[in-house]
């Protein structure tokens, strides 16, 4: 079979230094980490519709709505206390606010306590142990100021903001790092020590907006493959940027690029769209409202969907949903070509949507250099784990382009 | 050019273990792939609450949500974990 552009060729063409300039504008201060909803994210939109149309293809927008996404609107201020003196504990490091607090804007000031313990709970900050779930810790908690519970740090001492998450109780909540949440425990065990603070933690309902573009029209029998990214991410805190590189600039970019060159390069009769999503961080919205209408358009694209391809440790991460055969087939031909190892893992992301609606759909996951903190900084990706991820993408579309459908699977190929 | 050419690519395994993939710690949406170790394992939350639902439902569903709640969540075009 003859294609317009041979593929070894093509894959020559990728520009790792394209993609990491692409996810520096996504990275910048004006983006603000494009939480949906944001002014961040519709910054990211405009210039995201004009990289697009600057293909020379017609860009079009789809709204949906966003229910109650959280958002810090104050840096808290959270100051606790034992025998060795008050210490004020840093925002997003040393003390977050959970997902599920309840908004206070004035400070609580109360001693501590140990959730489930035998003292009155009234007045109290009850810290959570490690074991107990915040589920069993609103059992008894009358009265209480506020919960504390633990959460992990990444390499760089960050803690990792959640947008999506369970609904918001009647009480504040804060989270503290492990040695705090230990001093915090031991100090309420012995019935010493206080808490200050307060959970400025509003829920806005806003406006998601997805980006579509369609490069080439299918033909009757031919192949017609969407590429996906999301661009949203969990958005900056006051005074604390989330610049969201690796999740999802990353994805992001290689989906342009790979869009870039494939427009030129497929033959006739091969399908291929864009859809840039917002919301997956709340729940991977965007996908849902986006599979819903295909479903009624009654498209049956075959799905690729990139998130998180900042960093290549070993091979990269597919997972795959809907009748996916023989886009697994022409995923493993690709990464033999593109020299990607592949490895069947999670990918928790917009697939899944596709997927669950009944499309051919792999997610395709590389890494990320910072986990939805302030570490997620574009010096973390690796411009090679972003051309490997680019060669992938364009190689299996070029392959659904150019391979027969009578080709059953290349899956059990003797290597 | 070979549509088979060998190279160091591809999937190691069965590819079709991609269709097993039973997921992470959320029902939808992130985190796509624990990276730093900082991830709750598959099938809890950070706390070990259920992202939606009952914790006994999401229990009795091997995951982090309650089938019936999920259900509904996703039926009514919201995200599953909202």
């Amino acid at each position: 079979m003859t294609a317009p552009t041979d593929l070894a060729d093509l894959l020559e063409q990728v520009s790792a230094e394209r993609m990491t300039a692409t996810i520096a504008t996504l990275a910048s201060d004006p983006m603000a980490g494009r939480r949906a909803g944001s002014a961040g994210g519709a910054a990211a939109r405009a210039w995201l519709v004009d990289q697009l149309t600057a293909l020379g293809v017609d860009v079009r927008t789809e709204e949906f709505p966003v229910r109650a996404v959280p958002q810090v609107y104050e840096a808290p201020t959270v100051t606790w206390g034992d025998r060795s003196g008050p210490e004020e504990l840093v925002f997003g490091r040393q003390v977050a606010i959970h997902p599920a607090s309840a908004d206070t804007y004035r400070i609580r000031r109360g001693a501590l306590g140990v959730a489930g313990g035998k003292a009155d709970p009234a007045g109290r900050w009850l810290v959570v142990s490690a074991e107990m779930s915040l589920f069993d810790a609103y059992r008894d908690t009358h009265g209480a100021a506020g919960l504390l519970v633990r959460r992990p740090v990444d390499a760089e001492g960050w803690q990792f903001t959640m947008l999506a998450g369970p609904d918001p109780g009647p009480l504040p909540v804060l989270t503290l790092d492990p040695d705090t949440h230990h001093a915090a425990l031991t100090a309420a065990t012995v019935g010493d020590g206080w808490l200050a603070g307060a959970t400025p933690l509003r829920r806005d309902d806003v406006i998601g907006t997805n980006i579509h573009a369609r490069l080439r029209q299918p033909g009757t029998d031919g192949a017609d493959v969407l590429l996906t990214a999301h661009y949203d991410g969990v958005g900056d805190h006051p005074g604390l940027r989330l610049p969201g590189a690796s999740d999802n600039a990353t994805g992001v970019a290689v989906v342009l690029e790979a869009a870039r060159m494939l427009t030129a390069a497929l033959p006739a009769g091969a399908g291929l769209s864009v859809a840039l999503l917002d919301g997956e961080e709340v729940g991977a919205l965007g996908s849902a409202h986006h599979a819903t209408q295909l479903r009624a358009d009654r498209a049956t694209p075959l799905v690729i969907n990139i998130d998180g391809a900042g960093r290549l440790d070993g091979a990269a991460a597919v997972e795959a949903g809907g009748p996916a055969h023989r886009l697994l087939a022409l995923l493993d031909q690709a990464g033999r070509h593109a020299g990607v190892p592949l490895a069947a893992g999670p990918v928790a992301s917009d697939n899944r949507r596709y997927g669950g609606a009944g499309f051919a759909a792999v997610g395709i996951g590389a890494g990320l250099g910072g986990y939805h903190s302030p570490a997620d900084t574009p010096d973390k990706v690796d411009p090679a784990a972003l051309a490997a991820i680019a060669r992938l993408v364009v190689a299996t579309a070029h392959l659904a382009a150019t391979t027969p459908d009578t080709l059953s699977s290349s899956i059990g190929d003797k290597r | 050019m070979s549509e088979n050419t060998p190279t160091a690519g591809g999937f190691t395994g069965d590819p079709a273990a991609a269709l097993r993939v039973t997921g992470s710690g959320a029902c939808c949406g992130s985190p796509a792939q624990a990276v730093g170790g900082i991830l709750p394992p598959a099938g809890a939350t950070a706390n070990g609450d259920p992202c939606c639902g009952t914790r006994q439902a999401a229990q009795a569903a091997d995951s982090c949500c309650g089938t019936e709640a999920k259900a509904d969540a996703i039926a009514a075009g919201q995200g599953c974990c909202s």
